[in-house]
């Protein structure tokens, strides 16, 4: 089946608007570069264009990391957001339905206060990768015990799945709570700043730890489009239509985790991308996962790049947390849906 | 004529050298006290830019803000083109200060350990960076003299505590090696809290009523943010039972004086708190 002219020139206008945030992103920050300087500093190893040494520094090593973490981040957020709302058939539903965030925040801040006396052995080369390795590690973990609360030898149920990820959330958020109260006045700093959110820490290293976890979830994921699909209708009509209904949501739930766990590792809490892209983008193009998975990913790199370029740029020389202008711009955005959807009738 | 080109270059070369050493150097700072020292060595016409805990010290300069010490912004700070970035080890995050060093800014991190002793190294460290070395002596000079001139601390020491922030769930007191901690002990007081923990902690009513603090100490900004010492006991009924309540012994200090390690003005603030503790 092939797709509709207007869902492929919907489809296509997004990646405009993806490539037009990737520009921006990298033409815009508190150093003023001219347009052509930025293209120029990216391409000037490959042709003989020439800039300043300080302007290819600034786009190199500070703009083009972050642009690519953003994107990175921004499009398996909302992929796994799709996901999760798909395989719930719950629109509320988001990654940290399963554990994901809550589990990440744990390792972190497990990390961030309890890491100067468990982690002292460790050589100082890994101490930067501590905290990033702690919330990945927090956030597959968290997944997996709500993944086994929530199957018995009928499978897994997403009813109980999701009552074990409250249940798991708020175990996380005592945890944290019980070191926050331990933690010094730099760990609460740290804690309090993670939880918000941030690509200023953009690196290399990052990009490619991203790169090998995203990477799979974005080649694995929209191949189940169709179960998805099929999923909609519910779990037992999936299973008619053939879909083998307890190796989906395995394998989506862990995706999810990997993506995610990721994501918040690079990146810290940033909220509402999983949740609003999700539905912005089925007001666009409808609910067939086909198309909408690769629209989520499109949408969610391209207004999580704009988020960025605004986090830079609104208090200049200093900078917003990313994860409070997301939510102070999904949030509004989000109430506004929710009515519309109640006039209607539709929700 | 091969000696005489030569000749021309060496001067050339050293003229830059030497025009290159007359520029100013750029800083940012980050930390009140760090501000504070490098507007006492008389460097502050050689800020462009400052974090948000020095914004109060440098009011009138209306200097741009590069935002909190710990979440510096690498490009942020960069489109300030410093060539040196002053700060203590509370500056961060690391990411950042390597984007930075890459850069080529001259990332300088300075103890925040509160006591005298890291004071006067810092001062030396800011002057010897900047070739102001006999103004950082002077300056050591000065605030060794004004210590010394400090009143004698009272015997026995009266207990106080420090409060940090006061909200509807406890109170933040500062515990062994904080800047609060110090500024007690070199003010002529004791901290009893000093004996139970280190760092900040949300102490509950009945463990403040407990160690019977006869003076309480707190940040002015939170003093002005609850209506003053009236405003403080009466939301605070745990503190005003205390000594310290009882008899509306509170004493504010400035803010600028507890971030980023001693501030070269603690001076004046230890002077206060002596004759405090002395009952003058």
């Amino acid at each position: 089946m092939s797709v509709p002219a207007v869902k492929r020139s919907i489809l296509f206008s997004l990646a405009l608007l993806l490539l037009l945030a990737v520009l921006l992103s990298l033409a815009l920050g508190p150093v003023s570069i001219p347009f052509t300087d930025a293209i120029g500093a990216l391409l000037h190893r490959v042709t003989s264009w020439t800039v300043a040494a300080d302007t290819a520094l600034i786009v190199e090593h500070i703009r083009l990391p972050r642009t690519l973490m953003g994107m990175l981040i921004g499009a398996t957020l909302a992929l796994t957001g799709a996901a999760m709302q798909g395989l719930f058939r719950n629109p509320l539903a988001d990654p940290a339905l399963i554990g994901v965030s809550s589990g990440a925040a744990l390792g972190a801040a497990l990390v961030i206060v309890l890491g100067s006396v468990w982690l002292a052995a460790l050589p100082a080369a890994l101490m930067p990768y501590t905290q990033a390795a702690g919330a990945f590690a927090g956030a597959l973990l968290t997944t997996w015990l709500v993944y086994r609360l929530g199957s018995s030898n009928q499978g897994v149920s997403m009813a109980s799945m999701l009552l074990a990820g409250v249940a798991i959330a708020a175990l996380s958020a005592a945890v944290v709570g019980l070191l926050t109260y331990i933690a010094d006045d730099a760990m609460l700093r740290a804690l309090t700043f993670w939880n918000m959110g941030s690509l200023g820490a953009a690196s290399y290293d990052r990009v490619g730890m991203l790169v090998l976890c995203c990477g799979v979830v974005w080649w694995r994921l929209p191949r189940q489009a169709r179960a998805l699909n099929a999923l909609l209708l519910g779990e037992s009509e999936a299973r008619h239509l053939g879909v083998e209904v307890e190796r989906v949501k395995r394998e989506l739930v862990l995706l999810t985790a990997l993506g995610v766990g990721a994501a918040v590792a690079a990146a810290g809490l940033i909220g509402f991308i999983g949740l609003v892209v999700p539905h912005l983008a089925r007001l666009l193009l409808g609910p067939d996962h086909r198309q909408l998975l690769p629209a989520c990913m499109l949408l969610g790199a391209a207004l999580l790049l704009l988020a960025d370029v605004a986090a830079r740029l609104l208090v200049a020389p200093a900078e917003l947390p990313l994860g409070i202008l997301t939510a102070l711009l999904g949030a509004p955005f989000f109430i506004a849906l929710l009515l519309r959807m109640q006039r209607r009738g539709g929700l | 004529m091969k000696v005489l080109i030569q000749r021309c270059l060496w001067v050339l070369l050293l003229g830059s050298a030497w025009s290159m050493a007359a520029e100013p150097l750029r800083v940012v700072t980050a930390g009140a006290s760090v501000t504070a020292i490098v507007q006492e060595l008389g460097l502050g016409e050689q800020l462009v830019g400052i974090d948000s805990t020095s914004v109060p010290l440098m009011a009138d300069r209306g200097l741009p803000n590069v935002g909190y010490q710990r979440a510096l912004s690498a490009e942020g700070v960069l489109s300030l083109k410093p060539d040196v970035l002053l700060g203590t080890e509370e500056m961060g995050p690391p990411p950042v200060l390597a984007q930075l060093r890459d850069a080529g800014v001259d990332v300088v991190v300075l103890s925040a350990s509160p006591d005298l002793d890291t004071l006067y190294a810092n001062i030396e460290a800011v002057g010897a960076r900047f070739a102001h070395v006999e103004q950082a002596a002077a300056l050591n000079q000065r605030i060794q003299a004004d210590i010394a001139a400090l009143p004698a601390m009272s015997e026995p020491a009266p207990p106080a505590l420090f409060v940090l922030t006061h909200s509807a769930n406890g109170m933040m007191v500062a515990g062994a090696g904080t800047v609060g901690d110090s500024l007690i002990r070199l003010g002529g007081m004791s901290n009893p809290a000093a004996e139970s923990f280190s760092q900040y902690r949300v102490l509950s009513a009945e463990a403040l009523l407990s160690l019977a603090p006869q003076w309480i100490l707190t940040t002015s900004k939170g003093l002005e943010m609850v209506g003053g010492t009236d405003g403080l006991l009466s939301q605070q009924p745990a503190l005003a039972a205390t000594p310290a309540g009882q008899a509306q012994q509170v004493v504010d200090i400035e803010d600028s004086l507890l971030v980023g390690g001693f501030s070269p003005h603690i001076a004046p603030a230890l002077r206060q708190l002596r004759e405090t503790a002395a009952g003058e």
